[in-house]
């Protein structure tokens, strides 16, 4: 094999292996919020379960980059690919780890014998759209386009506009009654986290961008 | 930034073979400029046409202009203009017969300096400026080509900068050279820009992208793709360049 078709093949496998990472987020976010939802200590070990061979992969795809990049010095598309899936096995590694926070939070409900005081649509909608966005920054990535990553960053929008709309709704029910509150954070927090998914999200896209173009483009 | 030698539409040929196509290239003031391509391209031609040492082979010819500080250097003595512009070869070329001191003040004795105490200071100047002095002090009336490689190369700029040059242009300077030579040389290089303005051919990709402020990528004759090497290597805007420079043709 040549050195040209090497680099090729090593480089699609760093990209194979990306997809597998996208794969476990959207399963962990799934699961987590279903855990959440149902409060299901099952589904709950998704994300654990999920987080661990994440890790993996991202150690993998890190050690496979470095050695392409000291063995190949790589430029020009070469690079930025190179570039953009190490930054990128980073993001899916955290979106999972949000994830697995996700699921601690059920977990603590479980354990506490709690009950949700509301139905948590607002959540569900930021996490559809987190996947959406998910889907979307990877299928860009994998298929250089640049146009599919814009519309990611446009959708960050709807999720944080949806997260402020979940913190003012808490907040009224916590103000109301004081059991609620330790409920209301956890709520909170998986808002929190799902809005940091999205944002992980529009850094993915960012790398589609750069790959593509060559140029940075920061959200606004 | 001024620009130090502007290349307009300049063509060049060996004999029927035309070998560079319309070159124009602006090349700035204290900066160094890197000129890649495939082996063929026209790299070393185009070096050989900025000081005139391009027409001195049988059959080769120019056409166009080289201005060096808005001068046609075409309209001028070549042998002063060389004065202005030094070359540094490919291989390290000391004369054998010399030392290493008489080799650092080769071109100031032929231009009829005879006094030894300037040529002994001027030659400690530039052996000190190559950074070689500590290594060869002891040395001196040795053969040139005693010293290793990598220290025959920097006496062999040495050499050049003792007629005090504005340019330099090297041509492939380090290809003959061990990795630990080649970093003192690129050391060396990137100190002289703050004197002088550089020109350096070379093969070896990552030394364009390592040493060079601009690169100019060169492909049958023709200027492809010049911009700062930063952006070259990492967006180059034309395919021929991406392919060269990522190793898919060449």
């Amino acid at each position: 094999m040549g050195t040209r078709e090497k680099f090729d093949k090593d480089i699609n496998e760093v990209y194979r292996m990306l997809g597998e990472m996208r794969d476990l987020a959207i399963d962990s976010i799934n699961s987590s919020m279903e855990a959440l939802d149902k409060l299901d200590e099952d589904a709950a070990k998704v994300a654990l379960r999920n987080d661990v061979k994440s890790y993996d992969l991202m150690r993998n795809i890190e050690n496979r980059c470095t050695a392409l990049l000291m063995l190949q010095a790589p430029v020009a598309k070469d690079l930025r690919k190179i570039v953009t899936a190490m930054k990128s096995s980073g993001d899916l590694n955290r979106i999972i780890r949000y994830a697995k926070n996700i699921s601690t939070l059920a977990i603590e409900m479980v354990k506490e014998k709690d009950e949700h005081f509301k139905k948590l649509i607002g959540l569900k909608g930021m996490k559809d759209k987190s996947i959406d966005m998910i889907e979307k920054a990877m299928k860009a990535l994998l298929e250089e386009n640049k146009n599919l990553a814009m519309e990611v960053y446009k959708e960050e929008e709807d999720v944080d506009a949806l997260y402020e709309q979940i913190f003012r709704e808490l907040i009224t029910y916590m103000v109301e009654d004081n059991r609620k509150i330790t409920r209301g954070v956890r709520y909170l927090l998986a808002g929190r986290y799902l809005e940091r998914v999205a944002d992980h999200a529009c850094n993915i896209a960012e790398g589609a961008i750069y790959i593509t173009t060559g140029e940075r483009i920061a959200p606004d | 930034m001024s620009t130090k030698i502007r290349i307009k539409s300049l063509n060049g040929w060996f004999g029927e073979k035309q070998v560079l196509k319309d070159i124009n290239l602006d090349i700035e003031e204290n900066s160094i400029t890197a000129i890649i391509g495939p082996s063929g391209c026209g790299k070393t031609t185009l070096i050989r046409c900025i000081n005139r040492m391009h027409e001195v082979t049988p059959g080769a010819r120019v056409e166009g202009s080289v201005l060096l500080d808005e001068q046609d250097i075409y309209k001028e003595d070549p042998v002063k203009v060389r004065e202005r512009i030094g070359m540094v070869f490919q291989r390290p070329n000391p004369f054998p017969t010399m030392s290493v001191l008489e080799n650092a003040v080769a071109g100031l004795k032929l231009k009829g300096i005879r006094n030894r105490k300037l040529l002994a200071e001027k030659a400690e100047e530039v052996i000190k400026a190559v950074g070689l002095w500590d290594e060869v002090k002891n040395e001196l009336n040795k053969p040139g080509t005693s010293l290793s490689g990598g220290q025959q190369q920097r006496l062999c700029i040495a050499r050049a900068l003792a007629v005090e040059p504005e340019v330099l242009l090297m041509d492939e300077p380090a290809s003959a050279l061990d990795p630990v030579s080649t970093m003192r040389l690129e050391d060396l290089i990137y100190e002289l820009k703050k004197e002088y303005t550089i020109v350096i051919v070379t093969h070896n990709m990552q030394q364009a992208a390592r040493v060079s402020d601009y690169t100019a990528f060169l492909y049958m004759g023709e200027l492809i793709e010049y911009s700062n090497t930063k952006e070259l290597f990492e967006r180059p805007k034309n395919d021929l360049t991406e392919r060269y420079i990522s190793g898919r043709f060449g």
